[in-house]
């Protein structure tokens, strides 16, 4: 008989005893960041100490990190050892203004894997599985983050990355792909493929996709299995954290358990940044207590969401979170990929033609996502070879900065609309949540 | 006699959606402004349509006002004895090295007779020389 748990005596930990290993943890993460040149003043300043922290609850008398500060510390400055113990890196996009970048050591990268291949374990992924990519490998930490985990798993991989259905679906049909790793969109672009190539999605091997990335509601999900004729289950990560493998749904489908003896898990009112009421609506805030290269104490994710209260007929003890519900910032994430409007209007500013209003529309066309972005001629030039070179070119140059390429419009001079106070500049009509 | 005007000609910026050259039409009519002439191409996604307008300042105002983008820019209207004179333009400009961006002909209003209209990626090159070699040039509108 196969066991039900990657590792049994974690997943099913009881809280008091989960409770002192995540003080144990975060004892030793203290001490690794106190070599940091960002934590290591603020721990002193504050009288953090790895003796000082007794329980869980010391996490408050940490302060928040926040993107801001990886962009203001890139790229080596969130550093919690010296480099040559980093081995690989993982950087956000974006050619204008300063990325993000979280370093891994070995022993992160291995701990990584681990918790990923437990989430694939617990959706009844095994050894026996063929699973094939769909995200792009690379930066993104969905292809590695995925690849390095169904080893660690056992399973055959296939490491197909991004693009080309076609290909996808004649390797679904080679192999004998029994699972799948794709963002909600690309697992309906991929079935009405595969149904245009006389070939239906539930006559396939695959028993199991895993989903995440972009906000998806119950409705989509369902569909999902439907046309699959397969099981999707709700994968969540973040590259700050290591990339996916930080919660996963178990066989309940409702909601996400998160890793607790990798992360203490905070729910915040993103307005006075204290704790609200379990089950109550807020800012996710994660502390590492498992990395060692980059540690990083009440991340700021940005993701609104709530915890579920109460056991899961699982047996796990790791909390579970709700489906997210949105943003406290302005990052949108389309065709699974994370964007923020300022990306979009540092481009824009370098083209004197334009002025500097701008409006980005968000739609759902099909079962994808596509951004159309409205842009302000100064002046209208009489001259169709000018404008189609200059639609090419700030087409080009953004899709450089944030991955994907947009419709653009050209309006005139005024006609986007203007608010009272700070400028709208998404207006998001998918239909996602 | 060369007859050359100048002519201001009112390009409108079009998106390839239903009824969007009908909408400009419209707006014109309504507005009490007329149409001499207008051109209109197949382009993807969008285009720019070429007019001749009795009032081109009102004409932009009114479209402006509804959220089409236009521009007025300076073309050239060749007068034409003969349609086969535009074979004799046409070598001309080529001679003299001049690039056409655009062409078209049109009564522009005026009953029997035929004009061409061009704009030329150096138009005003083109005026410079016209005028040089004692051509008459007229303002159109």
């Amino acid at each position: 008989m196969t066991k039900e748990f990657w590792q049994e005596e974690i997943e099913t930990m009881p809280r008091k005893q989960l409770e002192a290993l995540q003080v144990e943890r975060l004892k030793k993460t203290v001490e690794i960041a106190m070599n940091s040149p960002f934590y290591g003043p603020i721990f002193k300043e504050r009288g953090i100490t790895p003796e000082s922290i007794k329980s869980v609850e010391d996490i408050r008398r940490f302060p928040f990190t926040t993107k801001q500060d990886l962009r203001d510390n890139y790229p080596f400055g969130l550093a919690s050892v010296p480099l040559d113990k980093v081995v690989r890196l993982h950087s956000s996009s974006g050619t204008t203004g300063k990325p993000t970048v979280i370093l891994h050591t070995q022993k992160d990268i291995e701990q990584w894997a681990d918790a990923m291949a437990r989430s694939m374990y617990c959706i009844g992924l095994r050894n026996t599985d063929v699973i094939q990519n769909t995200s792009g490998y690379g930066m993104f930490t969905g292809g590695l983050g995925i690849q390095y985990a169904a080893e660690r798993l056992g399973a055959l991989t296939v490491p197909a990355g991004a693009g080309n259905s076609l290909r996808h679906l004649k390797f679904i049909q080679d192999f004998g792909t029994t699972a799948l790793h794709c963002i909600p969109s690309y697992a309906t672009r991929l079935a009405a493929v595969l149904n245009e190539n006389g070939v239906d999605p539930r006559e396939t091997k695959i028993h199991t996709l895993i989903i995440g990335a972009e906000p998806h509601s119950e409705a989509q999900r369902k569909r999902i299995e439907e046309i699959w004729g397969a099981k999707a289950y709700n994968n969540f990560g973040m590259s700050e954290m290591c990339g996916p493998g930080v919660a996963i749904e178990c066989k309940e489908q409702n909601g996400m358990h998160i890793w607790e003896d990798n992360y203490i898990v905070e729910i915040v009112d993103p307005q006075t940044l204290e704790p609200v009421k379990e089950g109550e609506l807020g800012e996710l805030v994660l502390t590492t207590l498992n990395r060692e290269a980059m540690p990083l104490f009440r991340y700021r994710t940005r993701d609104l969401t709530r915890i579920i209260p109460g056991d899961c007929p699982c047996g796990r003890s790791h909390k579970r979170l709700a489906r997210f519900q949105g943003r406290s910032d302005d990052m949108m994430i389309v065709k699974g990929v994370n964007i923020y409007p300022i990306q979009i209007e540092k481009v824009i500013m370098e083209y004197p033609e334009l002025t500097s209003d701008y409006l980005i529309t968000l739609d759902t066309i099909g079962d994808n996502d596509e951004m159309t972005l409205e842009v302000e001629l100064v002046q209208l030039v009489d001259d169709y070879a000018y404008l189609q070179n200059l639609n090419k070119e700030l087409s080009r140059r953004i899709k450089d900065e944030i991955l994907i390429t947009p419709r653009i419009k050209f309006v005139p001079k005024g006609s986007i609309p203007q608010s009272e106070g700070k400028a709208v500049r998404v207006k998001d009509n998918r239909q996602n949540h | 006699m060369f007859s050359i005007k100048r002519i201001k000609q009112l390009s409108v910026f079009l998106e390839n959606k239903e009824g969007a050259t009908a909408q400009v039409f419209n707006i014109l009519k309504d507005a009490g402004i007329s149409v001499s002439g207008a051109s209109l191409s197949d382009t993807a996604d969008y285009a720019l349509m070429r007019m001749l307008v009795s009032d081109s300042q009102k004409a932009q105002q009114v479209l402006l006002a509804n959220g089409i983008n236009c521009v007025e820019s300076v073309v050239i209207g060749y007068k034409l004895d003969s349609l086969e004179e535009v074979t004799v333009v046409l070598n001309e400009l080529a001679r003299k090295k001049f690039s056409i961006n655009y062409m078209y002909i049109t009564s522009l209003g005026s009953g029997n007779a035929h004009y061409m209209v061009f704009r030329l990626s150096e138009t005003d090159k083109f005026f410079e020389q016209a005028a040089r070699a004692e051509f008459v040039v007229e303002d159109f509108n």
